[in-house]
């Protein structure tokens, strides 16, 4: 019970990342100047901006699409984190090369900081449960569908003749490289077959 | 009676649904006592096939009893056992006669839209969308079988349902998989996908002699299975597919590969699944190629590429030069099932192969659609549903 309303909980949190995604995605590539007014640059630096924030917003976008329509979303969860790295790298070199609006930055930094540690959780905890899941091994090592061993049905139907549309090589070019029959020392069926007994009852 | 029932995507139901009747004389009504949830069946239930509508009775993998015949109908009689095949067939157009059991062209009842999406219609197949006819399908009390004095294939008395059934669909189509490889003697097959088809594609590839078989996926269990089978088993989780193919076959790649998987590739995080998922998920692809893609740079030069899994649109950055260049062949198609039930049927009388070791799970209607996730998430070491109304 515990681990069911868990694993709601972790599907949850996937879910409000995603819309998060989405939404911030939607707003980056619709208003990138104003993003990049509110992260403290000004009216120069959100022109020269523009492009790169409406670049992570449809990167923003794919992932939320990605975690809202899987019903896996763990790796989506892991690209939103190395999406993370790359606001984080773009906000460092901004720290760097700005004179003014240094305090905006940093907030946004430690914004970036907060949802990554979500990310990471999220991504973390719902590849765990993949791996648990993986963990329990049904073993059907008993299940070869054949009487005897694998060994020994190996070629048993080996005299089954592929019917003319499906040969890989034309029988000429075969014989023309000098290609022997195959081995013999495997049991064989009584029958051999061309696989069109159904074809020929209708012509 | 009741009735497994597509209602959206994620959406199947057991609903109660009004009794099929004999609409053609060379119909028949069949009362179901056993079908199974297919592979391609979850490719209706995720979205991913186009022309279903809310309502379809789905399943096209199904066997019974006949309980009614069409007065035309001179091949069945009422109580007769048998396995119906998923490709509805004439028997007399030029495909039919021709073995192409899969491609008539007489039987899909709405071919003005399939010409539309296909070029040109394929046969009619039960539950399994309107562009291919639109018919009621098998996980169902009863259903209509058309053309009953051509596909269904009698039974005789001595084997269970459990080992017969899988004649209607994935037994045959693991094996038309594995024979248009022309396996010869010294051929490395390789098989992506251990699921059902992937299983049969293993088992044929052996009873065929091939040299070895190698079959790739990433669970536990499924590999397992194809061990068993006499597979090498290859974790694309733990390893790299390319380069143990590569070791196993002293560097040039496997002869011939089979494509068990279909449209709904899921692979380790690869550049080109990334690309995928997101392609997919934006509705700017329809099909995940991961898996065609590997077979292509895979495959040795001059070897044949065989795909029994299931596409349905369109597929995106198929590197078409490693396939020109390289010589490759490509077989694909849905399974021309009448083809070879009859040489499969004897096989199992004989006691060849038993394909019953495949059935992980058996339930009733009523839990089938719960089941359809639980085979879609592979939870529980499911590998083949059997449902029995």
């Amino acid at each position: 019970m515990y681990a069911k309303s868990k694993h709601r909980q972790l599907k949850n949190t996937a879910k409000a990342l995603g819309i998060f995604s989405l939404m911030l995605g939607a707003i980056e590539v619709a208003a990138p100047g104003t993003v990049s007014r509110a992260i403290g640059g000004g009216s120069k630096i959100a022109r020269h901006n523009k492009p790169l924030l409406r670049t992570y917003g449809i990167r923003e976008i794919a992932t939320g699409v990605g975690i809202l329509k899987s019903h896996k979303p763990a790796p989506w969860i892991w690209a939103r984190v190395a999406g993370d790295g790359l606001d984080m790298a773009a906000l460092a070199n901004k720290f760097r090369h700005s004179q003014h609006g240094r305090r905006n930055i940093a907030i946004a930094a430690a914004a970036v900081a907060g949802i990554t540690a979500l990310d990471i959780y999220c991504a973390k905890s719902l590849s765990r449960k993949k791996a648990r899941k993986r963990a329990l091994m049904y073993n059907y090592s008993d299940r070869s569908g054949f009487l005897v061993s694998p060994r020994a049905m190996r070629g048993i139907a080996r005299s089954y003749v592929t019917p003319p549309d499906m040969k890989a090589i034309p029988a000429p070019l075969t014989q023309a490289r000098g290609q022997k029959p195959p081995a013999g020392g495997v049991p064989e069926s009584p029958r051999k077959t061309s696989g069109n007994e159904g074809s020929r009852l209708f012509s | 009676m009741k009735a497994l029932v597509w209602h959206h995507k994620n959406d199947v139901r057991c609903d109660t649904v009004p009794d099929p009747v004999i609409e053609h004389p060379r119909d028949a009504i069949v009362k179901v006592t056993s079908c199974a949830i297919c592979g391609s069946d979850l490719h209706l239930h995720d979205g991913f096939m186009p022309g279903m509508k809310s309502g379809d009775i789905i399943g096209h993998e199904f066997m019974g009893e006949v309980v009614e015949v069409g007065n035309d109908n001179k091949r069945l009689k009422v109580g007769d056992r048998v396995v119906v095949p998923f490709t509805i067939s004439c028997g007399e157009c030029d495909q039919c006669r021709k073995g192409n059991f899969s491609v008539c062209e007489t039987t899909n009842r709405n071919k003005h839209a399939a010409d539309k999406v296909f070029g040109h219609a394929t046969a009619g197949l039960f539950g399994y969308s309107h562009l291919t006819g639109g018919y009621a399908g098998g996980q169902a009390e009863y259903v209509r079988v058309p053309y009953a004095d051509v596909g269904p294939v009698k039974i005789p008395e001595g084997l269970t349902d459990e080992q017969v059934l899988f004649l209607g669909d994935i037994f045959p189509t693991g094996w038309q998989a594995a024979v248009q490889c022309d396996i010869q003697p010294t051929d490395t097959v390789a098989v992506w996908g251990a699921g059902p088809v992937g299983q049969f594609c293993v088992r044929s590839a052996i009873l065929l002699g091939a040299k070895q078989v190698v079959c790739i996926d990433n669970i536990p269990e499924r590999l397992s299975m194809a061990e068993a089978g006499g597979a090498i088993a290859i974790n694309f989780d733990e390893e790299n597919v390319v380069e143990r193919l590569n070791d196993l076959t002293d560097g040039k790649g496997p002869e011939k590969c089979i494509d068990a998987v279909g449209m709904e590739a899921h692979t380790a995080a690869t550049i080109d699944s990334v690309y995928d998922t997101v392609k997919q998920a934006m509705k700017l692809e329809s099909d995940r190629a991961h898996v065609l893609r590997e077979m292509m740079y895979v495959c040795r030069p001059a070897g044949i590429i065989s795909i029994p899994g299931v596409y349905g649109g369109i597929v995106d950055k198929i590197p078409f030069g490693m396939v020109m260049n390289k010589g490759l062949t490509i077989r694909t198609g849905q399974t021309h099932v009448n083809r070879w039930t009859d040489d499969l049927l004897s096989r199992i009388q004989e006691g060849q192969i038993d394909p019953s070791f495949v059935i992980t799970h058996t339930v009733g209607l009523e839990d089938a659609p719960e089941m359809y996730k639980v085979f879609r998430d592979k939870e529980d070491g499911c590998v083949k549903v059997v449902i029995k109304p």
